[in-house]
């Protein structure tokens, strides 16, 4: 890490789910509380605050601190899809470390319920998504291309799903808190062929939020600090051509540049939450944080390496399978459970002993990339 | 790529206006009679190739020439959509072709899809007045 080091001191969050008549100030100002409750400071003593969404509208950080009384210091609002949250967090930090401010809060909140169903809508001056390109139908060619090279099957990405929603009936967090067996995976309905129904995250709404201090201003604090050991934000490189889909190259990149900033490898993780948007999502980031090498990922899962209790759990809050994916609150949403993973404050789905965790978000829905934007973060205790 | 320092009177430069993703992909088609054609953009300083064309070359700004592709080319991957954006009819079936111009374009696929395979040859098909870009592919008789 460049600069002064930087500290996570308190985390909020609401229980992501359908909440059709919150406004986005319901869905945030609730997180925003619990995290700077959780700090142990007063709200007065944020200096700036990093509001990440990408369906809120204009000026949805102020929207959210006017109840609060939290006005007149600087608030910027971030939209990089799905990375929205984490690319706030990402700029929060830069400006603690830089010495601009001593203290930071960061939003990430959307509300995917005010569309009235269908995928995620995406922008059609995008010539792909006017042709008829939707998340799932991307990630579902991801997947057919990826069980055709390595010559795994249908159920090998049906894992996924299971381990998640294992995960998620433990984490009163998670908008899905009842298990799926393989065989209700296998029995749900199509919606890009391999994909079905319980393969993809839900449609929903949450808020989350952090608090970010500099070390020394943490330690004055009476705030359980855990290290910002690594933040990395990479947009992905725009390509005419052939390109592999089975090798997210944003995720590769970030992933090497955060291990590279934190000083360690992927064998020192203690679990990481990753981006699994989709189940196949979940396997080709095993290979790309290279927590495995390439086309073994599945084995991962089906030997219980990432689930709770394995070597490296990936994605113990059920990630966004389980716990749900409105996407500017994810990637701050996973921040949360890091920090509250790394001071042990999960209960039930807790990683023991867990010192060392990675999060990580990608933003996709944009034609000649693997994915528009990509945060990785590595925290420790 | 290299800039030289200009020094002249600021003058507004002109806006090119290229429409939604729809009319972007219909600048890349061509018809004649019956046949069909997709016609790339490609650079004439670094041949960079890029469908649906571009006004200029993305990779180093040079100026770029039309290039008609290949009328036939490989599946690389390729899905039946169930759920789409609200307002969409499915299923309908998508996909990515590689041209050996080493270019790959996003497609509807038509046809007998139980005759669509993993890197099986397809064919570019089209109609001037075809919805959408007005062109697709499919399996290769
Ligand atoms: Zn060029």
């Amino acid at each position: 890490m460049n600069g002064r080091h930087v500290a996570v001191v308190g985390a909020g969050m609401i229980r992501f789910g359908k909440y059709p008549d919150a406004s986005y100030p319901d869905l945030a100002q609730p997180a925003v509380v619990d995290a700077i409750r959780s700090a142990g400071i007063e709200p007065h003593e944020i200096d700036a605050t990093f509001c990440g969404h990408s369906f809120g509208g204009m000026l949805t950080g102020q929207r959210i601190l006017k109840g609060l009384g939290m006005t007149g210091e600087a608030i910027v609002n971030v939209e990089n899809a799905c990375s929205s949250g984490a690319g706030a967090f990402h700029q929060a930090q830069a400006a603690i470390a830089s010495g601009e401010i001593e203290t930071a809060l960061v939003i990430g909140v959307d509300k995917l319920t005010q569309f009235a169903g269908g995928t995620l809508p995406l922008n059609v001056e995008d010539h792909e998504v006017a042709s008829g390109m939707v998340m799932p139908a991307l990630y579902a060619m991801r997947a057919q291309r990826y069980l055709h090279d390595y010559g795994y099957d249908a159920d090998d990405l049906a894992r996924v799903s299971v381990k998640a929603r294992a995960n998620g009936a433990l984490n009163p967090f998670a908008q899905f808190r009842k298990p799926v067996t393989l065989e209700e995976v296998r029995a749900s309905r199509p919606i890009a062929e391999p994909l079905n129904l319980f393969q993809c995250c839900p449609t929903g709404d949450g808020g989350a939020a952090v608090v970010l201090m500099s070390a020394e201003r943490a330690r004055r604090s009476g705030a359980t600090p855990v290290w910002v050991r690594a933040s990395v934000l990479h947009s992905g490189r725009y390509m005419t051509g052939f390109r592999d889909f089975t090798l997210p190259e944003i995720t590769v990149r970030s992933a090497k540049d955060a291990y590279e900033q934190a000083g360690i490898g992927p064998d020192d993780l203690d679990f990481a939450e990753v981006h699994d948007a989709f189940t196949i999502a979940e396997l080709l980031y095993y290979e790309a944080l290279q927590l495995c090498e390439r086309g073994e990922a599945p084995r991962l899962v089906a030997d219980g390496v990432t689930a709770l209790g394995g070597r490296v759990p990936v994605n113990p809050s059920g990630g966004l399978l389980a716990k749900g994916h409105p996407i500017g609150a994810t990637g701050v949403g996973q921040l949360a459970e890091a920090y509250w993973q790394l001071t042990g404050r999960c209960g039930d789905r807790q990683v023991a002993g867990a010192r060392i965790g990675l999060t990580h978000v990608t933003g996709g829905g944009i034609a000649g990339f693997d994915h528009g934007a990509c945060a990785i973060t590595i925290l420790a205790a | 790529m290299s800039f030289s320092p200009q020094i002249a009177i600021a003058e507004p430069s002109t806006v090119v206006a290229t429409g939604t993703g729809t009319e972007i992909a219909r600048r890349g088609v061509s018809f004649d009679g019956n046949s069909v054609v997709l016609v790339a953009s490609a650079c004439t300083a670094c041949d960079a190739v890029a469908w649906p064309p571009a006004a200029r070359c993305h990779a180093c700004w040079a100026a770029v020439t039309p290039r008609r592709l290949a009328t036939s080319g490989t599946l690389y991957a390729f899905t039946t959509v169930h759920t789409a954006a609200l307002g969409t009819e499915v299923p309908y079936v998508i996909g990515y072709v590689d041209l050996p111009d080493g270019v790959r374009v996003f497609t509807p696929l038509r046809g007998d899809a139980s005759r669509l395979r993993i890197d099986g040859p397809v064919t570019l098909h089209g109609a001037a007045g075809a919805p959408g870009a007005g062109f697709w592919f499919e399996a290769a008789r």
